[in-house]
C-alpha cells in the first residue's frame, strides 16, 4: 500500500501543479476598472525599458502587451494571414526589405505620428506605403573587421568589395545566407545596388570560390566563426552592424575603445528601416495611435540605441555617449526604395538560389 | 533504471501466473470488464480527439488558405525540393540505422550489466536534448573544423546521432533488463548457434521496442531544423528548413504548405510500414528472476567498458565546453557572467533571466502533468486489450502526428486560427504545444513496453475479486512506473529546450530560457555572450538536475 500512496502522492503533485501552471496562464494581474488592453506585435529582438511601459500605461490608464515572434517576416506573414482579425492593433518591426509586401495586402490602416515632423525625411516610405507607418529606427548592415587581426597578420584593409574576391582575403570572410537571415539579405542586396544586376552573381561566384564561409544567420557568424566574436572563430570579415563597435566597447569588460571597426567601403552597407502601424481592425484606434506618437517621442526614441543597438529616427533624439564616441556614420550606403525591393526581392532571392547551387 | 540484477518490474512480492490461464466464461469479472471498457474508450478517445484537434485546426487554418493541388504539384517536380526531399530522408534513414546499431549495442550494456556512476551515465545521456545551438555550432567548428561544416553532410549526420542515440538506448534498455535468462539458458542448452540465437530469440523480443526507437529517431531526424540549419551551410537542406525558408524569407506559404503536407506524407508512410513490419508482437511474460551476470568474458568486459567510456565522453564534452566557457573571461576564470546575469545590468530587460527561469520550470512541470495524464490512460484503456485489432489499438497512432507537423506550420496555425485565440501568449498554450511534441516519445515508450506485459495477470487479479481501479494502481502501474517515468524525463526535457514553436507563441512575459539565450546571443559583445552561455549552463545544469531526480524516483521502488 506504501507504494501506491506514494505513487499516488507523486502524481497527485504533478497535477496539482501543471493544474496552477494551466490556471496561471488564464489569470492576469489585477487591472484598474477601465483599463484597456494594447496589443503590440512585434520580433523578437525588440526590447524597451519597462519604466518607460509603465509610464506609458499610467498615462493612458491601458495595459500594453507585447507579442514577440520569432521575426519580421513570422511577424508580417501572421499580420497578413490574420487580417480579417487582427491578432494586434500595432505592429511594430516590419522593415523595408518586407513593407510593400505588407501594405500591399492592406494590414495598415491609414495614420502617422504626429510627431512625424522630427523623424528623418530619407527614412519616410515610397509612395505605396506613405501615410500607412512610421519609421521608429534605422541601422546599417556592413562589413566589420576584428581590428586586431590586420594589425597582428599585417594585411591591408579591402579598398573595394572586388578586392574580396582576391587571394589575399581567401578564407577571411563570413557571411549569413540571404535566405534564412534579414542581414544576410542586406549585405547581398546591398552588393546587387553597387555592381548592378548582371554583374552580381559572377562577383558571389567568385566571393564563393574564395573560401567566404556561409552560415544560417547572425549570431552564428558574429558568435562563432568571427574572430574578435565571443566563440573565437577564424575569420576577421563579418557581415553585422555599423553600431558594432560602441555595443563591442558597452557590452565588455572594461573595454575602453572597440576591438572591431567597419569597414566604410562602397557596396557593403545596406540600411534596414523599422516602422511602425496601426492594424487595421483594431479595437483600441485610439490608443493605437498614441502608442505610436510615444513610440517616436524624443523620451522612447533615446531609450532604443541601448536596447536594439539601431539609431532612432527621430532628429530630436539625442545619442547616448557610447554610440557618438564608437559608432560612426557610414559613407557609403546602399539604399533602395522599399517599392523596388518589394518588386525585386524574389528574382534576388532565385538569383542566390541559383549562386549558391541549392 | 538501477540495479538491473535485482530483477524488473516485478521485483518483490511476484505474482505466480501461469500463461495459459483463461480465466472462465462465466466469471462475474467479464461483466465489470465490459463496463470498463466504455469509460476506457471515452476516455482514450477524448484525449486523441482533444490532442489531434490540437493540431489538426491551427495547421488545416493555414492550408485551407493557402494549399492548393498545384502548389503541390509544382514542389513534386522541382528538381530543387526534389534534391531537398532525398537529402532529408536519406540522411535520416543512414543516422536511424547507425542509431539503432549504436544504441542498441549500447542500451544492451546499460540493461544488462551494472557498474559504477550508472546513473550519472544514464542523466548525462540526456544532456544532447536540451543543448544550445550555440554550443553545437561551436562543437562542431572545434571537432569537424572549419572546412568540413557546411562542406560535407556528415558533421550533419553525426550531430543527429549524438541528439537521438540515447532514445535507442532508453527505450531498449527496459527490454534488456526485463529478458528472461531462463529463455537464454534454455537456447544455450539446446544448442543454438549464435545466429539462431539471435534470429530467433532475442531479435522478435527486442523488435517492438528497437522499432518504436527506430522510428522516432528518423522522425526526428527528418524533422530537424537546428541542426540541418546550423551546420547545413548553403549546400544541404532539410524539408523542416525548406519550409521555414518558403514562409518567412521567400513569403510562398502555399509551397511551404505542400512541403508541410509532403513532410507529413511521407512520415505517414514510414510510420505505416513501422506498424506492417511489427504486426506480429511477441507477448512475453515479465515475470522472471533476472540473475547477476556472474561471469562475462575478458574480452567483452573490455569492449564493454571502452563502448561506455568513449559514448560517456561523449556526452560529458559539450557540457564540459559550456561549462567551461562561461567561466572564461577574457583569460581568466571567474564568476563574472553568471553574477551579471542576476545583477541590475539585466534588471531593466523587459524579461529579466529569473523570470524566464521560473517560465521554464512552470511550462516544463505543466507539461510533464499533461503528458503522466496522457500516460496514465494509454496504459488504462490499453494496456489489457492491446492484442485486440481495429480502431481502439490504432487511435494512439494518431498522436505521433505532430512529430511530423512542422513547428513552423504549427506555431504560425496556432496564431491564426481562432480556436487558440485566447489561449495565445498564455503558458497553457505553450504547454500544449509542448505536450504535443512530446507526446511521440511517450507512445514509443510505452506502446513497446506494454505489448511485453502478459494481459493474465489481469484476469488473475479479477477473479479474486480486484476491481479495475486496484488492478490498474496495483499490477499495471507498479510496472510500468519505470517506463512512464523514463517517458516524462524526455517529455521535461522536451519542453526545457523547445525553441521552434515556443518563440512564435510567446508574449514578452513568458519568454523561455532558451528564447532569452537567443536573445542575448542576439546582440554583439562579449558580455552578451558571456550571459548567453551562462543562462545555457544554468539550462543544463537545470535539466541535469530534474533528469537526475526522475531517475532516483525511478530506481526507487515503490
Amino acid at each position: 500500500m506504501k507504494k501506491i500512496a506514494l505513487g499516488g502522492m507523486v502524481l497527485s503533485l504533478i497535477f496539482a501543479v501543471s493544474g496552477c501552471v494551466i490556471g496561471s496562464g488564464h489569470s492576469k494581474a489585477p487591472v484598474a476598472a477601465g483599463t484597456r488592453t494594447l496589443r503590440v506585435l512585434t520580433h523578437d529582438s525588440f526590447d524597451v525599458d519597462k519604466a518607460l511601459v509603465a509610464e506609458f500605461e499610467q498615462a493612458n490608464n491601458a495595459k500594453v502587451e507585447f507579442n514577440k515572434l520569432a521575426d519580421a517576416g513570422v511577424v508580417v506573414n501572421t499580420a497578413i494571414l490574420d487580417k480579417s482579425n487582427p491578432i494586434a492593433d500595432v505592429l511594430y518591426g516590419v522593415d523595408n526589405t518586407y513593407l510593400t509586401r505588407a501594405t500591399q495586402a492592406g494590414i495598415f490602416s491609414t495614420y502617422i505620428s504626429t510627431n512625424a515632423g522630427a523623424i528623418k525625411s530619407e527614412l519616410m516610405p515610397a509612395a505605396a506605403s506613405r501615410g500607412l507607418v512610421t519609421p521608429v529606427d534605422y541601422g546599417n548592415v556592413c562589413l566589420v573587421y576584428d581590428k586586431t587581426w590586420f594589425e597582428q597578420h599585417k594585411v591591408a584593409l579591402p579598398a573595394t568589395i572586388s578586392d574580396l574576391t582576391q587571394p589575399a582575403y581567401k578564407n577571411l570572410l563570413v557571411v549569413e545566407n540571404p535566405s534564412t537571415s534579414s542581414p544576410g539579405m542586406a549585405f547581398f542586396a546591398a552588393t546587387i545596388g553597387y555592381l548592378g544586376e548582371n554583374n552580381d552573381a559572377e562577383y558571389w561566384h567568385k566571393l564563393l570560390v574564395n573560401g567566404t564561409k556561409v552560415v544560417d544567420g547572425w549570431s552564428t557568424a558574429y558568435n562563432t566563426e568571427f574572430t574578435a566574436g565571443g566563440g573565437s572563430g577564424s575569420r576577421p570579415l563579418v557581415v553585422s552592424y555599423n553600431s558594432d563597435p560602441a555595443s563591442d566597447v558597452y557590452f565588455s569588460e572594461g573595454k575602453t575603445s572597440p576591438g572591431v571597426a567597419v569597414l566604410d567601403i562602397p557596396g557593403s552597407c545596406f540600411r534596414q528601416v523599422e516602422y511602425v502601424g496601426i492594424l487595421k481592425g483594431s479595437k483600441v484606434p485610439d490608443l493605437a495611435q498614441k502608442w505610436v506618437d510615444f513610440m517616436t517621442s524624443v523620451k522612447y526614441q533615446e531609450d532604443i540605441p541601448l536596447k536594439m543597438w539601431v539609431y532612432p529616427a527621430n532628429n530630436e533624439a539625442k545619442l547616448p555617449d557610447v554610440l557618438t564616441k564608437f559608432a560612426t556614420e557610414v559613407r557609403n550606403v546602399q539604399s533602395l526604395d522599399e517599392d523596388t525591393i518589394g518588386q525585386k526581392r524574389q528574382g534576388w532571392l532565385d538569383e542566390w538560389q541559383k549562386i549558391s547551387g541549392e | 533504471m538501477g540495479r538491473s540484477g535485482k530483477g524488473g518490474w516485478m521485483s518483490g512480492r511476484r505474482l505466480a501466473v501461469s500463461e495459459g490461464y483463461i480465466p472462465p466464461p462465466t466469471s462475474p469479472y467479464l461483466k465489470g470488464r465490459r463496463e470498463r471498457i466504455d469509460i476506457g474508450r471515452v476516455l482514450l478517445i477524448g484525449m486523441v480527439v482533444v490532442f489531434t484537434a490540437a493540431w489538426v485546426v491551427p495547421v488545416g487554418a493555414i492550408w485551407s488558405r493557402v494549399l492548393s493541388v498545384r502548389s503541390f504539384v509544382d514542389v513534386i517536380r522541382s528538381p530543387h525540393f526534389g534534391k531537398v526531399i532525398g537529402f532529408t530522408v536519406g540522411q535520416a534513414l543512414l543516422c536511424t540505422a547507425i542509431c539503432v546499431v549504436l544504441g542498441g549495442w549500447l542500451g544492451m550494456i546499460v540493461g544488462r550489466y551494472d557498474f559504477r556512476g550508472k546513473a550519472i551515465y544514464q542523466t548525462l545521456l540526456m544532456v544532447p536534448f536540451v543543448l544550445p545551438t550555440v554550443v553545437v555550432a561551436l562543437l562542431a567548428r572545434m571537432i569537424f573544423g572549419d572546412a568540413t561544416v557546411g562542406v560535407s553532410w556528415w558533421p550533419i549526420v553525426a550531430a543527429h546521432v549524438f541528439y537521438n542515440v540515447s532514445i535507442v538506448i532508453r527505450l531498449t534498455a527496459p527490454f534488456w533488463a526485463n529478458l528472461d535468462e531462463a529463455y537464454l539458458d534454455a537456447a544455450r542448452v539446446a544448442g543454438a548457434n549464435p545466429l539462431t540465437f539471435f534470429g530467433r530469440l532475442v531479435w522478435p523480443l527486442l523488435l517492438p521496442a528497437l522499432g518504436a526507437a527506430a522510428l522516432l529517431v528518423f522522425v526526428y531526424c527528418c524533422t530537424s531544423f537546428g541542426v540541418v540549419l546550423l551546420l547545413g551551410g548553403i549546400k544541404f537542406s532539410s524539408i523542416e528548413v525548406e519550409i521555414y525558408r518558403q514562409t518567412f524569407n521567400y513569403l510562398r506559404l502555399d509551397q511551404a504548405a505542400a512541403l508541410s503536407l509532403l513532410q507529413l506524407l511521407v512520415l505517414g508512410a514510414f510510420a505505416v510500414l513501422y506498424g506492417w513490419l511489427t504486426r506480429h508482437v511477441v507477448a512475453t511474460a515479465v515475470t522472471h528472476v533476472k540473475r547477476q551476470l556472474s561471469v562475462v568474458a575478458a574480452l567483452h568486459k573490455w569492449l564493454y567498458r571502452l563502448s561506455l567510456l568513449v559514448s560517456f565522453g561523449a556526452v560529458l564534452l559539450p557540457l564540459l565546453v559550456l561549462l567551461f566557457r562561461s567561466l572564461l573571461v577574457g583569460k581568466q576564470v571567474s564568476l563574472h557572467y553568471y553574477i551579471a546575469l542576476f545583477s541590475s545590468s539585466s534588471a531593466n530587460l523587459l524579461v529579466s533571466p529569473l523570470a524566464a527561469l521560473e517560465n521554464s520550470l512552470l511550462v516544463a512541470m505543466g507539461t510533464v502533468g499533461i503528458v503522466a495524464a496522457a500516460g496514465l490512460v494509454l496504459i488504462f484503456v490499453l494496456v489489457e486489450r492491446r492484442r485486440q485489432s481495429g480502431l481502439v489499438r490504432l487511435l494512439p497512432y494518431l498522436l505521433l502526428a505532430p512529430l511530423g507537423i512542422s513547428a513552423v506550420t504549427l506555431g504560425l496555425g496556432m496564431l491564426v486560427s481562432p480556436l487558440f485565440r485566447s489561449l495565445l501568449g498564455t503558458k497553457a498554450l505553450l504547454v500544449l504545444v509542448h505536450s504535443l511534441l512530446s507526446m511521440g516519445i511517450v507512445l514509443g515508450s510505452l506502446l513497446p513496453a506494454m505489448s511485453k506485459l502478459a494481459p493474465q495477470l489481469g484476469e488473475v487479479a479479477a477473479t479474486l475479486g480486484a476491481g479495475p481501479v486496484w488492478i490498474f494502481g496495483k499490477i499495471w502501474l507498479p510496472l510500468m512506473k519505470r517506463v512512464l517515468l523514463s517517458a516524462l524525463i524526455f517529455a521535461s526535457l522536451i519542453s526545457l529546450g523547445e525553441f521552434g514553436a515556443t518563440v512564435m507563441l510567446t508574449r514578452a512575459e513568458n519568454t523561455t530560457m532558451p528564447l532569452l539565450m537567443s536573445q542575448f546571443l542576439g546582440r554583439p559583445g562579449s558580455l552578451n555572450f558571456g550571459r548567453a552561455l551562462a543562462m545555457g549552463s544554468l539550462l543544463m545544469v537545470l535539466c541535469l538536475i530534474g533528469v537526475g531526480l526522475m531517475q532516483w524516483l525511478q530506481n526507487k521502488e515503490f
